[in-house]
């Protein structure tokens, strides 16, 4: 591949389209699609024309948010291999780090989404990045809080930590 | 890229946060030892979770790469304990090896002179006495980042209180040590030094794979004559061999 990118000149992308469980088409470039491990595996064998994937467990505007993150991803990867090949000085992992810290500092019910879509949609660098982010909001609370959050049911015949 | 939106704002489920188990696992993973402990009591699957070996390798392996005395927590130094006679409970929370380990000092006001240590094992989710001899503890620096050194950790503590120390009251500071797999404690001497008094609570490190300590010396008679003198520990265990290796003015 050349190191100039001019969209002009590139071959028309191969897309794929990802359908949303409440009926939405969102139609992304092949290799955005393929940061999904679930799309990836078995991907060759599909036939062009059917690559269309229903994703009955993720939401649209959901879906929206995970397809921003892989496609941030993709092209800060081509931007740092091509700063390494020329081998000029580059913050590209910096930034996608910063990048990615914000991506995920989004409210509870948001961030409970991503990580089931990612989960769901096996694409590992943001499954780690939102049990990251849960397990740094959890860490500080009461086990009485954790249940609440999780909705979890207490059946510890004794809570030593109850009186606190 | 999406159609247009009918009015559609509810959110993409209907249901609670309920995670599965596998992604519950992975966040747990991620999580310190001191919450881990609290969270044992969360629900019974936490709790099984939690203690399974197969997790606590994945905690190990997850932090491994951090400092490596990232899991090591110095609980609020002082902390009430009922029932009365209410006696003051120190509790140093440690990994060693791939057990979860708390060491618990009590100091009994009603009987001074008198250290009982406890230690928690995690995976027996119990308590044993450990043999104290004739330690005597009045203070234990609170100090996250203790430094650990062949098996053993080491903080600064005293007979006596720090604080009193102004008042003529006994204060003999030391540095105690305690070695996780021979459960011993032991204890090793400051540099001896005339004239040099030392901080209320240097802090202890490692360096050069030695035991350093930094220490405040504060002239507050002159003004802004405070200096710090760094020490090595060349030998480990042995007091004559505290070598001043820096001297650093106040900037």
């Amino acid at each position: 591949m050349k190191d100039s990118f001019n969209p002009s000149i590139e071959p028309p992308k191969k897309t794929v389209t990802l359908v949303s469980s409440d009926g939405y088409d969102f139609e992304v470039e092949e290799e955005v699609a393929l940061e999904s491990q679930v799309i990836k595996d078995g991907f060759e064998d599909k036939a062009v024309d059917d690559r269309e994937y229903l994703l009955f467990n993720v939401h649209s505007d959901t879906l929206e948010l995970i397809i921003k993150y892989c496609e941030k991803h993709v092209s800060s990867r081509k931007s740092i291999s091509a700063a390494a090949a020329s081998s000029s000085s580059s913050n590209g992992e910096e930034a996608l780090k910063e990048w990615d810290e914000h991506f995920i500092s989004v409210d509870t019910n948001t961030l409970y989404d991503i990580l089931m879509a990612a989960d769901y949609l096996n694409i590992k660098s943001l499954l780690d990045l939102a049990i990251q982010k849960v397990a740094d909001t959890i860490h500080g609370r009461s086990p009485e809080q954790i249940r609440k959050k999780f909705n979890i049911e207490n059946d510890s015949i004794i809570d030593p930590w109850a009186s606190e | 890229m999406k159609g247009t939106m009918e009015g559609e704002t509810s959110s993409s489920r209907d249901g609670d946060n309920v995670l599965p188990e596998d992604v519950v696992f992975q966040i747990l993973v991620c999580l310190p030892v001191m919450s881990l402990f609290r969270f044992k009591s969360v629900c019974k699957s936490w709790r099984i979770l939690i203690e399974s070996s197969n997790f606590i390798d994945q905690q190990l392996n997850h932090h491994s790469h951090q400092y490596s005395n990232y899991n090591f927590v110095t609980l609020s130094p002082l902390r009430h304990y009922g029932p009365p006679p209410i006696r003051r409970c120190i509790n140093l929370c440690l990994r060693s090896g791939d057990r979860f380990e708390v060491v618990r000092f009590f100091i009994l006001p009603d009987s001074p002179g008198v250290t009982l240590a406890e230690m928690y094992n995690l995976s027996t989710d119990s308590w044993t006495t450990i043999d104290t001899g004739v330690l005597h503890v009045d203070y234990i620096s609170s100090d996250p980042k203790a430094p650990y050194r062949n098996g053993s950790y080491c903080w600064f503590a005293s007979k006596g209180h720090p604080i009193e120390s102004d008042n003529g009251e006994i204060f003999n500071p030391f540095i105690l040590s305690f070695d996780f797999s021979s459960k011993v404690f032991g204890t090793m001497s400051l540099p001896e030094v005339d004239g040099v008094k030392f901080d209320t609570y240097p802090q202890l490190a490692i360096l050069r794979d030695n035991l350093a300590l930094i220490n405040k010396v504060d002239f507050s008679y002159e003004m802004g004559a405070t200096h710090f003198e760094i020490w090595v520990l060349n030998e480990y265990g042995v007091k004559e061999s505290w070598t001043k290796l820096y001297k650093v003015g106040h900037l």
